[in-house]
């Protein structure tokens, strides 16, 4: 009886296979990228890169778009257009397009979650323009797959999880978590190439402003420990005019440096809860790579002298970005969370911290150590 | 053997040589039987000729009974002949039975016995280098089919009277010796005891090998796991049985069963221990390593080309794609395919004779492969894949151990192929469950990892600097543990100490 049981499991493996449906590589259309735009009225328009496998073929990237109110319906409207069965399994990269993320990207963002099959260490990214203009890019200028070209340029930039890698699931914390808005990468299209110029300032769900992407390192500080990155820093040539070892460019205004950050943090405490206001300690330690000039190291002075140059600069830097995002109404930098630790008795609503956050002050105090900086004999 | 006639046991002499001779001649046995006269006296020399030394029967046996000087008796015979062993014996039964063993007997007429002296002839090869477990370092003599020669080339290594080779005897119809080989004070006597009783309880006619007699005692017969090792490597024989192992020797076999084993055991080769520490422990986790991609590399690849391709980064899965793109076949079919080939090429190479052999191996693996893939019955990645995991399962020391886990891959490719990489799961899950279950001699089969015994891990998966091996492993719960102080052996002396 034991046996014919067996037997009868094995029969069954062995001729309800077919009945199984399988995901066989070669017959899926690999999606690698996903542009998402707002179009007219209401709908949302996909662009997809995908990788297809056809024996007949060399290339085996290719582009379809499709329309439709749902992302569901929009990615089925654009399967029409490829004879392989959509799947979002490799999905590296997903961009969403200026005017969509203007008026919110918490449903698009929502239904990437919500999908099982799709990883979560996708980046998102903005385009400066529409996703679509950034993913046809493909037939001009770029020889490989432009999603996994867009995703190279994100990778390569960002050590260790920094700006501007941010995967799906960052994303979803500093969405959800009361007290820090979210920030993501733009691309824009610089001579045909695209290339990320800026950051993305969102309230929310919602792309309010932007930033130059120059200041990338002022927001990775704010968030994390950084190392072996380069800060660049442009001071006023008149404080140094009499340190000058040797004249070398002709600019007698700007005194441009550069910098490598061995290792840089960040410290923010609430000073005053009533008064709302923060003290942000920078802690930074340097290697001086570059100078426009030449300036006489040999003098302690003169470095204690440039060390506090940039502190001064980078002090006022982070106040007018932070004015700036006061005036957005956007907390990128995170204090809201700092003040929610402080919040006793009842949960900080976004409501609530949107309305004090515009009120806060910061005192921002950084401490630069330029530790090496080389030998000029 | 075919049963004698009833009445043959009763005693035949005393009688004269032309009726001794119709009697034996109608055994059918080829017997040479010859008369001479002496003194009056007829005396009958008979053998079996192809099973007897006849060089030495002539010189020492024949020479001295023809030049005996005076009156012929059975203990004047005896005193002049100078060979050892000389038994009288009245049976034609026994008679019968120690000609088949190469006996000379001599028979005075009308005496009561007959004298019998052996002089066994049996061809044998002498020891050769070894054939299916070849070393690179270390010594390369192997056991041949004779046991007394095995059994010499075990003394001459371990030169200890703690060396005990019990003698037993198997097969009803076609008796067998087995010797039972083991070290009095360090084996442990369950061992002994358990496998003494299975080899005596077994109610069989023959044996054909030690192979044979190995799949007859091991604990689980349905299993697909070899539960003994086996070797024709005297130096890994021996070297189990001084740590504490018991070892089984046949007659007429080239190959000793060492029992108990496990899992791990037959990952172990013994050029680990003449290779320096650092190699040999490196060594082993290869083999460990390859035994692993050989069976789950290539259902690997069908579960993630038919299922699961999310898995694997993005370049790979151009290149994958790339290739599978031109095959017809779903991944599962085309595993199957190629394995099978690749099994089809193993098993006409080891029927084919070596040179054809060769041949065989070149054309089937760089023809074969390269057509099918340019014909598109095959992607290349998995002709990688396939090759790669037979390949790796050559690295077992032990050729049965590599075979059961090339088999077992089949079932893991067609549970891979139905529900990719959660068949392959339930495949591993079962095998455990399966591993778990066995035992060796009644000992767990994957000692020392479950039961954990960690101070046996630098025994069976590092192998430790020889100092640090100064104590014989726990798991096979020897009666012995020490085996040289640590402290001592490591110790450096100067030379005028």
């Amino acid at each position: 009886m034991r046996y014919q049981y067996i037997c009868f499991i094995l029969l069954c493996l062995l001729f309800l296979t077919g009945c199984l449906q399988s995901r066989q590589l070669e017959k899926m259309g690999v999606i690698t990228a996903k542009g998402t735009d707002a179009s007219e009225n209401g709908d949302i328009e996909l662009s997809i890169v995908l990788f297809q496998f056809e024996a007949q073929s060399t290339n085996n990237t290719k582009i379809v778009s499709g329309k439709g109110k749902t992302i569901q319906g929009a990615t089925q409207n654009a399967n029409y257009e490829t004879n392989f069965e959509l799947s979002s399994e490799k999905l590296q990269l997903e961009l969403f397009g200026r005017e969509a993320a203007e008026r919110g990207i918490h449903r698009f963002v929502d239904t990437l979650a919500r999908e099982a099959n799709s990883p979560n260490t996708m980046y998102l990214s903005l385009s400066n323009s529409t996703a679509k203009e950034i993913m046809l890019i493909q037939e001009s200028g770029i020889a490989m797959n432009i999603g996994q070209y867009l995703h190279g340029v994100i990778d390569k930039n960002a050590p260790d999880h920094l700006f501007p890698k941010i995967p799906l699931s960052t994303f979803l914390t500093s969405l959800y978590d009361v007290g820090i808005d979210p920030i993501l990468p733009m691309f824009e299209l610089e001579n045909g190439i695209p290339k990320i110029t800026k950051i993305g300032i969102f309230k929310e769900d919602k792309l309010v402003g932007e930033k130059s992407i120059e200041d990338r390192i002022l927001y990775n500080l704010m968030h994390k420990k950084i190392k072996q990155e380069t800060l660049v820093v442009t001071l006023p040539f008149s404080s140094f005019q009499k340190d000058v070892h040797r004249k070398i460019t002709q600019n007698e205004e700007n005194l441009s440096t550069s910098f490598n950050i061995l290792s840089g943090s960040s410290k923010t405490r609430l000073k005053d809860k009533k008064d709302l206001s923060f003290q942000t300690n920078i802690k930074l330690e340097l290697e001086l790579n570059e100078t426009s000039h030449e300036l006489n190291f040999k003098d302690e002075q003169v470095i204690r002298k440039l060390e506090q140059a940039v502190e001064k600069k980078l002090a006022s830097k982070y106040k007018s970005i932070l004015a700036d995002l006061q005036q957005l109404n956007a907390d990128s930098f995170g204090y809201g969370k700092t003040y929610r630790i402080h919040q006793k008795g009842k949960k900080l609503t976004k409501k609530e911290w949107h309305k004090l956050y515009p009120k806060i002050k910061v005192d921002f105090s950084v401490d630069a150590n330029i530790i090496y900086h080389g030998e000029i004999d | 053997m075919r049963k004698r006639q009833k009445g043959s046991n009763k005693d035949i002499f005393p009688s004269s040589l032309p009726t001794l001779e119709q009697i034996l001649q109608q055994q059918n046995l080829d017997i040479s039987f010859s008369t001479y006269d002496l003194h009056e006296q007829k005396v009958a020399v008979f053998f079996i000729d192809y099973l007897t030394d006849t060089n030495k029967a002539q010189a020492s046996l024949l020479k001295p009974l023809l030049a005996i000087p005076n009156q012929l008796t059975n203990s004047a015979i005896m005193n002049h002949i100078p060979l050892q062993g000389g038994e009288t014996i009245q049976s034609l039964e026994l008679i019968i039975e120690k000609l088949l063993s190469g006996t000379v007997f001599i028979y005075l007429e009308n005496e009561k016995e007959a004298l019998s002296y052996k002089l066994a002839h049996v061809e044998k090869r002498s020891p050769d280098k070894a054939e299916t477990e070849s070393l690179v370092v270390g010594p390369k003599i192997a056991f041949n089919e004779s046991i007394t020669t095995n059994m010499n080339i075990i003394r001459s290594r371990v030169q200890s009277s703690d060396l005990i080779m019990e003698p037993l005897h198997i097969g009803k119809t076609n008796s067998r010796e087995v010797r039972i080989v083991y070290m009095k004070s360090i084996a442990n006597d369950e061992d002994v005891q358990t496998i003494k009783q299975r080899i005596q309880d077994l109610d069989i006619d023959e044996v054909e090998d030690s192979i044979i007699l190995k799949q007859y005692i091991e604990d689980s017969q349905l299993s697909f796991f070899p539960q003994f090792d086996s070797t024709e490597l005297p130096d890994r024989f021996t070297y189990a049985i001084t740590r504490g192992k018991v070892g089984v020797l046949v007659d007429n076999s080239s190959t000793g069963i060492i029992a108990p084993a496990t899992l791990f055991s037959f990952l172990q080769s013994t050029e680990d221990i003449y290779m320096r520490w650092n190699e040999g422990t490196i060594f082993r986790f290869i083999r460990f390593i390859a035994v692993f991609i050989s069976f789950f590399l290539t259902p690997a690849y069908v579960a993630i080309v038919t299922y699961q391709f999310g898995i694997i980064p993005t370049q790979l899965l151009i290149s994958l794609g790339k290739s599978r793109a031109a095959v017809p076949f779903p991944p599962f079919l085309e595993a199957i395919l190629l394995e099978f080939l690749i099994e089809l090429l193993r098993e006409a190479g080891a029927r084919l004779p070596t040179k054809v052999g060769q041949t065989m191996g070149i054309v089937g693996g760089i023809v074969i492969g390269q057509a099918a893939v340019q014909a598109g019955l095959t992607s290349n990645i998995l002709i990688i894949v396939v090759a790669m995991s037979a390949l790796a399962s050559f690295t077992s020391p032990n050729y049965l151990l590599g075979t059961t886990v090339r088999l077992l891959r089949f079932p893991l490719i067609f549970l891979a192929g139905l529900f990719g990489l959660f068949g392959i799961v339930f495949g591993i899950s079962l095998l455990v469950i399966h591993l778990l279950r066995l035992k060796s001699l009644g000992r767990p089969y994957l000692l020392p990892l479950y039961p954990l015994k960690l101070k046996d891990f630098n025994k069976s998966f590092f192998r430790a600097p020889l100092p640090y091996e100064h104590n014989r492993a726990i798991s096979y719960r020897p009666k012995f543990l020490f085996r040289f102080n640590k402290k001592e052996a490591a110790k450096k002396r100067d030379i005028d100490e």
